[in-house]
């Protein structure tokens, strides 16, 4: 079928006009989907926050009593933080992209600058993956978001407490965008 | 084009193809979503995250923990009502590193939603798969496990919100015998302040036997949890008045002769309680009445 210039136009004018009914109502039906079916959680921060806390009251690396097993948070075992895997032994994890942290612990010179004493990691390998997207400030659901912590700590020398000095921990936790 | 009526009746046809190809693809869109997508989606997500979290806490090993977890009911409708979305129950599970929550749809558990914890190294982790609306999860000496609520062996009574106006609800009491008619008519004096009159009410029925063990039995039936929280809190209260044990069971039908018409097609909780002569000297009806008001009052508090 041959058609004139005024029907070609008339053609088109209709098929933009269909083409555009057409679009807004697929994405009318994505964004009633999307607000209806409301499936996301943040949990991000929540995860970050149980995980350092953990560090800091578990038996990990603060004291313990080795007759009675009382924990003493707060109180960490600088002896504890010579094996660099200690993380790693105590909560050993079955996914490797659920999180990933480092611990740093600092003490105060004479002049109450920090001195940096030692630093272990929980989940290595993930953490230096991620480390590389955040430097580069990698964004999105494929990348990751890091929270830091710090408490103010006791580092004991020895298990009865009679070597210590004041220290900050500092627990740096990063956990996946999705 | 539309000049010519062969023309315009074309255009109708191509019209009507387009239509019903835009309903064929849409229908296709939705089935796809339907088997994707199901009322549970986002609390399947919500509760093993929630659950997760929680077993990673219980995994700092500093002594005992117990922790009583009630599942919602149900859910929010509109669309979801419109595009038949299934309601499957959901299965809960533990394993050594992550808590899975399952759908059921004819039989087969599918659809799991994980989220990981990590195990401390000195916790033993007794894997379960549970189906409850109340759930407990509970790390004792070095053992987690995640399991349905059991009264009758648990020293803490369940804590599923059921708090609201007591003023909304009515309350009844019940005897069977002349001798416990002051306990009951004393308890229904002070119950008659809350509620008004309706098909929804509350009752708690009182069962006396010369020789018995002192007893509160809890429905089996859609109100069981409730029930099960309210005979748990009289049973607490009880038994600082009363010196010898209290038993909590569900209810066997075995007093039907009694309160049958009274708990059968019952809207809402009830709870029977089986005393004895003995009780009756240790606890006068003023005493049961308050206790019995109290023990209201804790369940909507």
């Amino acid at each position: 079928m041959k058609l004139n210039k005024k029907s070609q136009i008339q053609y088109f004018l209709w098929n933009f006009l269909r083409i555009t009914i057409a679009v807004v109502g697929l994405f009318a039906f994505i964004i009633m989907v999307n607000f209806y079916v409301n499936n996301k959680i943040d949990s991000r921060l929540l995860q970050a926050e149980v995980l350092s806390n953990r560090i800091l009251y578990s038996d990990m690396i603060t004291v313990q009593d080795p007759k009675t097993f009382r924990v003493y948070s707060g109180i960490i075992d600088m002896n504890k933080l010579n094996d660099s895997s200690v993380l790693d032994q105590s909560m050993p994890y079955m996914f490797r992209k659920h999180v990933a942290a480092k611990i740093k612990i600092y003490g105060q010179d004479v002049q109450g600058k920090r001195v940096f004493l030692k630093e272990v990691y929980y989940n290595k390998e993930q953490w230096d993956y991620w480390t590389v997207l955040l430097k580069n400030n990698i964004y999105g659901k494929g990348s990751a978001s890091q929270i830091i912590k710090e408490f103010p700590v006791t580092c004991a020398y020895d298990k009865d407490i009679n070597r210590f000095n004041y220290c900050i921990l500092v627990v740096e936790v990063i956990v996946p965008n999705s | 084009m539309f000049n010519r009526k062969k023309g315009m009746s074309n255009k109708l046809w191509y019209i009507l193809w387009e239509l019903i190809a835009a309903a064929a693809i849409a229908f296709i869109i939705l089935a796809t979503l339907n088997t994707i997508i199901t009322k549970n989606t986002f609390w399947k997500k919500y509760y093993s995250i929630d659950l997760a979290l929680m077993a990673d806490i219980e995994n700092i090993n500093q002594g005992d923990f117990v922790m009583n977890y009630n599942l919602k009911e149900d859910i929010d409708p509109t669309l979801k009502r419109y595009l038949l979305l299934p309601n499957n129950p959901l299965f809960i599970g533990l394993n050594n590193f992550s808590v899975d929550v399952y759908e059921e749809e004819n039989g087969k558990m599918k659809n799991p939603t994980t989220y990981a914890f990590s195990k401390s190294k000195n916790i033993f982790v007794e894997e379960s798969l549970t189906s409850s609306k109340f759930l407990v999860m509970s790390k004792k000496g070095n053992v987690l496990k995640l399991s349905d609520y059991d009264i009758d062996t648990s020293d803490i009574c369940p804590s599923y919100e059921t708090s609201g106006n007591i003023g909304g609800m009515k309350i009844y009491s019940y005897y069977n015998g002349n001798n416990i008619k002051s306990y009951s008519d004393t308890a229904q004096a002070l119950l008659n302040r809350y509620g008004s009159k309706g098909n929804n009410a509350s009752k708690v029925m009182l069962y006396y036997e010369a020789n018995i063990n002192t007893t509160i039995y809890y429905s089996d039936d859609v109100n069981t949890l409730k029930s099960q929280k309210l005979a748990c809190i009289i049973k607490m209260k009880l038994q600082e008045k009363l010196n010898n044990d209290i038993l909590l069971k569900k209810y066997d039908k075995s007093l039907d002769q009694y309160f049958g018409m009274y708990i059968n097609n019952a809207n809402e909780f009830w709870v029977i309680i089986k005393i004895s002569d003995e009780n009756l000297k240790e606890i006068n009806n003023n005493d049961y009445a308050v206790l019995i008001e109290k023990s209201y009052i804790e369940f909507f508090t």
